[in-house]
């Protein structure tokens, strides 16, 4: 199909003086997974609430496959949505909460109740139909929504939060089996998070948002590997941020050298920077190298030594913090447990920082 | 063993709320007990048993009041909660100019004494010509006033409380405005208007500062017509009297309870939106 | 959460729809009558009605020691009901928000039970425990403490207990409310820091509470105030108190002025004793 699931052009939305949304441009392609992942406030689910017609936009337009729905009813609009606190009828039993949505569109006795069994069939409820939701566990009643927002056939499915009421254990059950879902029924779907690990893990692109805007979008590994922005960088995983001044390329590498206080550091950019002018240094903890003896020269890798100062054990992994021998901290993370190998604190080493894993952001204003 | 049951002195403070509740049920549980008196006078304890005062209790000199009472409550719970809906929605709901005004003018009554609403409300009647309210129609109106603040409250506490996420669900399914509020939003708050109807039921059912001064000889509440005995005397028919018309009230209250809980919005606090 | 915009009643004059027709009947049956008392506390001396206003009602009813008393007994009627609700109904608004019995339901609903009963019935209970041959002054006597039967009726005291007795559910009802909305781990950061339970509870505990003790304070000394059926039932003419002066006015008398304004008396003692709660920082009224 030549149009998107989904057009937003110049999309905002004022509250009085405040830009809850202020001016936004996506397209979410026939069978996307698109998430809208920021911290709360920046203007996501007011997004969201707009797209589904909850909320109405002071300016920009909406296209649901081609045509404009600004001015239509969400009960017009023909989408799935999933509410934070899903928002099930308490008066209802689950199988009357899937079939509302085929009440309302005047589907037949019959129809509806085939409709109803399959939907509740696929998200593996057909047995609890007659409960009411208050009888239901929290993942159940996930799987209750998502069955009364899918069995509409909706044009596109939107989930504000939808896991994150759940615990930690259930939260990575329902995030695999919505992602099999989407995927086997190819359905356009808007994600709405806060938790960058469910952005990607889940997503075929993230649009990072911030304060009303959307700071980058792309795959989950452009957003991880090629952040755009500070916010992108610190927002998504762990990442030490290194100043430096760029001094120009680096031999034949394709690498740009940074002069930092720290030391010479490489880093890799899609654009170079003019030499002189300020730069920063993305570092993630788990793309360094850590060894006790000085590692052989190497083009494109700076070293540089240091001591450990703490380190923190998370079961798979330890995380470091290393103090450079210039006074900077940067954070790694190894395999040895804490006690063992490099995981002692006071143990000298040496940090080596590829530079082809090192992204250099322009400069903090 | 629980911590909360370690913060207070436990066994001193069960000794006291057990002598409080003795307190709270011993007049009542006496009045029963005179009611079957052997004699003529509300004595205690009962000298004897006989179920004369209850038969006469049960004559249509107590019936016809008590009847007219029921039929009272149940009307002024009728139109209070149909009122007190709409006047919800509008307070929970609506943006409108003089809304702060009309929430004032909403919980006057239950500012000002009720029985100084009475014979304000009584005055005014007759001054406005009207004197031949005062009985039935003087009772209704001025039974609602006193009502209407229960009932606003209750759905404004259902209101509120119900999730916004429910009508845009229904919305998302593509309900339109008006059955999303008549399939999705009405029975929500249900237990509110029902909560509102029994407050207002029993509110009216037990007054006696308004009844006082807007009943008339032949359109006399319950509790009027046993104050105006107890002018002549404390016979034990009063206590059989006042027994039914304590178990109308617990009856219906305990009949809704079933289906709706009643007592959650009894303390209940107004929570704002989220 | 959003609400879902341009909904059903966002616009004003459809709101007005909703609200229109009670707010005129409560202009015309609440606060025009109300008015109407006003003037007629100036405007009708000795039941007659005049043309110009005059203080006369009011000189009487300050002026005359009689009703000075009648005033002052009611406001001491007033103050002993809410201080006896306060401190009765502590206990059990503490009990029944921290009891971890099964039976806590039931008991929050025989202590709210009460209220379904008219004040009469709870009333006419009392006038059985306390007349002459009632059953306290046969325990009395039958424990040989007093030799003949005491007269407890009518009295003040009467008036007060029965009043308490009547009004005590709202007091509960309003210390829960406030005892519900405090975080229950203060009192155990309270004893983790060293406090003593009764430094505890008068420390954090009260101080937290104090609102619905305010609020069940004023609820109870006002609804005493205005009490008719009590201090007719439990009290006789030597303790008139504004509510039954008021009804002998109007029904007795059939001196209109003066029961009027004995009605607006009663009517700003009761808004300055709620002005004064709010002002001392007590919220509004938290039950009823």
């Amino acid at each position: 199909m030549s149009d998107p699931a989904l057009r937003l052009a110049g999309l905002e939305r004022r509250y009085g003086a405040h830009l809850a949304v202020a001016g936004i441009d996506l397209e979410v392609a026939q069978g996307e997974f698109v998430t809208l992942l920021g911290p709360s406030g920046c203007g996501k689910t007011t997004t969201l609430n707009m797209i589904a017609g909850f909320v109405l936009p002071t300016a920009g337009s909406i296209l649901l496959g081609g045509q404009h729905v600004e001015n239509l009813p969400p009960f017009k609009r023909n989408l799935g949505v999933v509410f934070q606190d899903y928002a099930l009828f308490p008066h209802m039993t689950v199988a009357e909460n899937v079939a509302f949505g085929l009440t309302t569109r005047g589907i037949g006795k019959a129809e509806t109740a085939t409709r109803v069994k399959d939907a509740l069939d696929l998200v593996q409820l057909s047995a609890l139909g007659g409960r009411r939701p208050q009888q239901l566990s929290g993942g159940q009643r996930q799987r209750v929504a998502i069955a009364r927002a899918l069995v509409i056939r909706p044009k596109m499915l939107l989930l504000d939060e939808p896991l994150s009421n759940l615990d930690l254990k259930l939260r990575e059950e329902m995030r695999n089996e919505i992602s099999v879902l989407q995927r086997r029924l190819g359905i356009a779907t808007v994600f709405v998070t806060h938790d960058q690990g469910e952005a990607l893990a889940m997503s075929d692109r993230i649009a990072v948002m911030r304060a009303g805007r959307i700071e980058q979008c792309g795959t989950p590994s452009d957003i991880y590997l090629r952040p755009a922005t500070h916010f992108v960088a610190q927002f998504i995983g762990s990442a030490t941020l290194l100043q430096g001044t760029v001094r120009g390329p680096e031999g034949a590498t394709g690498l740009v050298a940074v002069e930092t206080p720290a030391g010479m550091i490489f880093g890799s950019a899609d654009r170079h920077p003019a030499p002189g002018s300020a730069a920063t240094l993305v570092v993630r903890p788990e793309r360094l190298r850590l060894s006790t003896t000085a590692p052989l020269p190497e083009a494109g890798v700076a070293t540089l030594a240091g001591t450990v100062e703490s380190a923190i054990y998370v079961g798979a992994r330890t995380q470091l913090l290393v103090r450079l021998a210039a006074g900077e901290a940067i954070g790694a993370e190894i395999m040895d447990p804490p006690g063992t190998g490099l995981a002692r604190p006071g143990i000298p080493l040496f940090v080596s920082l590829p530079g082809h894993e090192c992204r250099l952001l322009p400069a903090l204003p | 063993m629980s911590l909360h049951r370690t913060e207070l002195p436990w066994a001193t403070l069960r000794i006291v709320v057990g002598a409080v509740f003795a307190f709270i049920l011993g007049p009542i549980v006496i009045t029963a007990a005179v009611s079957f008196n052997g004699t003529a006078r509300s004595v205690f304890p009962p000298q004897g048993f006989s179920l004369r005062w209850w038969s006469e209790a049960l004559e249509w000199k107590w019936l016809d009041p008590l009847i007219f009472s029921l039929e009272l409550a149940a009307l002024v719970a009728l139109v209070s909660s149909l009122t007190g809906t709409m006047v919800a929605f509008a307070m929970v709901r609506g943006q409108f100019r003089g809304k702060a005004l009309v929430e004032m003018l909403l919980m006057g009554p239950l500012i000002l004494p009720s029985l100084v609403t009475g014979i304000a409300l009584l005055q005014f009647l007759h001054a406005m010509g009207l004197g031949s309210f005062v009985g039935f129609w003087g009772l209704l109106i001025g039974h609602v006033i006193i009502c209407l603040p229960f009932s606003v409250r209750t759905v404004a506490i259902a209101l509120k409380t119900m999730p916004a996420s429910l009508e845009a669900a229904a919305a998302s399914l593509g309900a339109s405005t008006g059955s999303v509020l008549w399939r999705v939003t009405l029975p929500v708050i249900g237990g509110g208007v029902f909560a509102g109807m029994a407050f207002s039921f029993v509110h009216s059912f037990t007054d006696v500062n308004l009844s006082l001064f807007l009943a008339s000889p032949g359109e006399r509440p319950v509790t009027v017509a046993i104050l105006s005995f107890l002018e002549f005397g404390f016979a034990p028919t009063l206590a059989a009297v006042s027994m039914i018309s304590l178990f109308i009230p617990l009856l219906l209250i305990m009949v809704l309870q079933r289906f709706v809980p009643i007592g959650d919005f009894l303390y209940a606090q107004e929570r704002p939106n989220e | 959460m959003t609400v879902i915009e341009k909904g059903a009643l966002s616009g004003g004059s459809r709101t007005w729809l909703l609200v229109g027709l009670p707010t005129l009947f409560l202009l015309l049956f609440f606060v025009a009558p109300t008015l109407y008392l006003f003037s007629a506390s100036v405007m009708i001396s000795d039941g007659m009605p005049l043309d110009r206003p005059t203080p006369e009602n009011y000189q009487i009813l300050l002026g005359r020691s009689f009703y000075q008393w009648v005033i002052l007994r009611s406001f001491g009627v007033g103050i002993g009901v809410g201080l006896a609700v306060v401190l009765l109904s502590y206990p059990v608004a503490y009990f029944l928000v921290r009891t971890t019995s099964r039976w806590k339901g039931l008991l929050i609903a025989v202590t709210l039970s009460p209220l379904l009963a008219s004040v009469i019935v709870r009333t006419y209970g009392w006038y059985v425990i306390l007349n002459q041959e009632g059953a306290l002054n046969g325990l009395l006597v039958w424990a040989r403490l007093v030799e003949q039967p005491l007269r407890l009726l009518p009295s003040t005291a009467a008036i007060i207990v029965g009043l308490s007795h009547a009004l005590l559910p709202y007091g509960v009802l309003s210390i829960m409310s406030s005892l519900n909305g405090m975080n229950p781990a203060l009192e155990r950061a309270a004893m983790s820091l060293g406090a003593t339970r009764t430094g505890t509870f008068l420390r954090v505990t009260l101080p937290l509470t104090l609102p619905g003790i305010m609020g069940g304070f004023i609820l109870a000394f006002s609804l005493a105030i205005s009490a008719y059926a009590t201090p007719a039932i439990l009290g006789g003419p030597a303790t008139e108190t504004m509510a039954t002066s008021i009804r002998n006015f109007m029904v007795a008398i059939l001196d209109w002025g003066l029961g009027s304004a004995m009605g607006v008396i009663l009517l700003a003692s009761s808004l300055l004793l709620l002005l004064l709660g709010s002002v001392l920082g007590g919220r509004k009224r938290t039950a009823a």
